[in-house]
């Protein structure tokens, strides 16, 4: 799911906006840490890849992390969505 | 104080962006509970990381705490006459004797190269505290706590008191790591 709201926020994914899309769209209140440590498993995984924004007074000076998907995270998510379309049943798909 | 408690048990590349989310997520009026539930989250997530990463270093420190607990709590008793027999300062002995215990354990648990990971520590220390070793040590507390008329001591304070135990390892630890870049430091400069 997450690595699915990355593909979908690329590039302005970030903890909070992923968090904020998977209760949005799904209806899952994700904890923030949880995301952070997803998206930990998935760097390690090289699916996802970071880059460092500005640091703003609201963060307290501290400086947000973006996610983007990497080609391997991109088949991943790709194959990840095709695999829940195919689960879906033909009532949803018509 | 949640802040200061997600510096202190949290790690990792990430927190200061998760510090940085909370801070905003404040700012744009989320509650003190939300932030609380979220700080809990994140330490009950870190540490169920430390014990996946870490399981030996885990393992490691809560065999030497129940080993080191299991030599140093017979000599409860006689720390324990010895305060009784010093009544003015009864209390302040048993205290420093609760604390002093913990404190020194997770210090020495902090000394070995491989075993400098706090965060293991504190948790091995935790699962020690949770066994029958530690039993002399409730005494202390029940002998802190009794009333004049003996009145028992409820169960929840003796967990309270593990869990500050384990909070006091982990401190010792800490300290340990924090001291010996400095003492390095200092031999480095006056040993020829």
């Amino acid at each position: 799911m997450v690595l699915l709201a990355v593909w979908r926020l690329k590039p302005e994914a970030h903890a909070l906006s992923i968090a904020r899309e998977i209760e949005e769209r799904c209806g899952y209140s994700l904890a923030l840490a949880g995301i952070y440590s997803t998206l930990e498993r998935l760097r390690e995984k090289r699916l996802i890849d970071s880059s460092r924004g500005e640091p703003t007074p609201i963060r307290g000076g501290r400086a947000r992390t973006y996610f983007d998907l990497t080609p391997a995270g991109h088949a991943e998510a790709q194959s990840t969505f095709n695999a829940l379309a195919r689960l879906a049943p033909r009532a949803v798909l018509s | 104080m949640a802040t200061a408690l997600l510096r202190c048990f949290v790690a990792g590349r990430y927190r200061d962006d998760l510090e940085g989310d909370l801070l905003e997520e404040w700012a744009a009026g989320r509650t003190a509970a939300w932030y609380w539930g979220q700080v809990m989250h994140a330490v009950c997530e870190h540490a169920g990381f430390v014990i996946r990463q870490q399981a030996m270093t885990c393992l490691a420190a809560a065999l030497f705490f129940c080993g080191a607990l299991w030599v140093i709590a017979p000599l409860t008793y006689p720390v324990m006459d010895w305060a009784r027999a010093t009544e003015p300062l009864r209390v302040m002995v048993l205290l420093g004797w609760l604390a002093g215990v913990p404190v020194i354990l997770g210090g020495m648990a902090g000394v070995p190269e491989r075993s400098r990971r706090v965060g293991a520590i504190l948790i091995g220390a935790a699962f020690a505290w949770l066994t029958p070793v530690t039993s002399p040590f409730n005494f202390v507390v029940c002998d802190l706590c009794a009333s004049p008329a003996g009145s028992g001591t409820p169960d929840a304070l003796l967990y309270l008191t593990s869990a500050a135990s384990a909070l006091l390892a982990g401190l010792g630890a800490w300290t340990v790591r924090k001291l010996r870049p400095a003492f390095h430091t200092h031999f480095q400069e006056n040993i020829p």
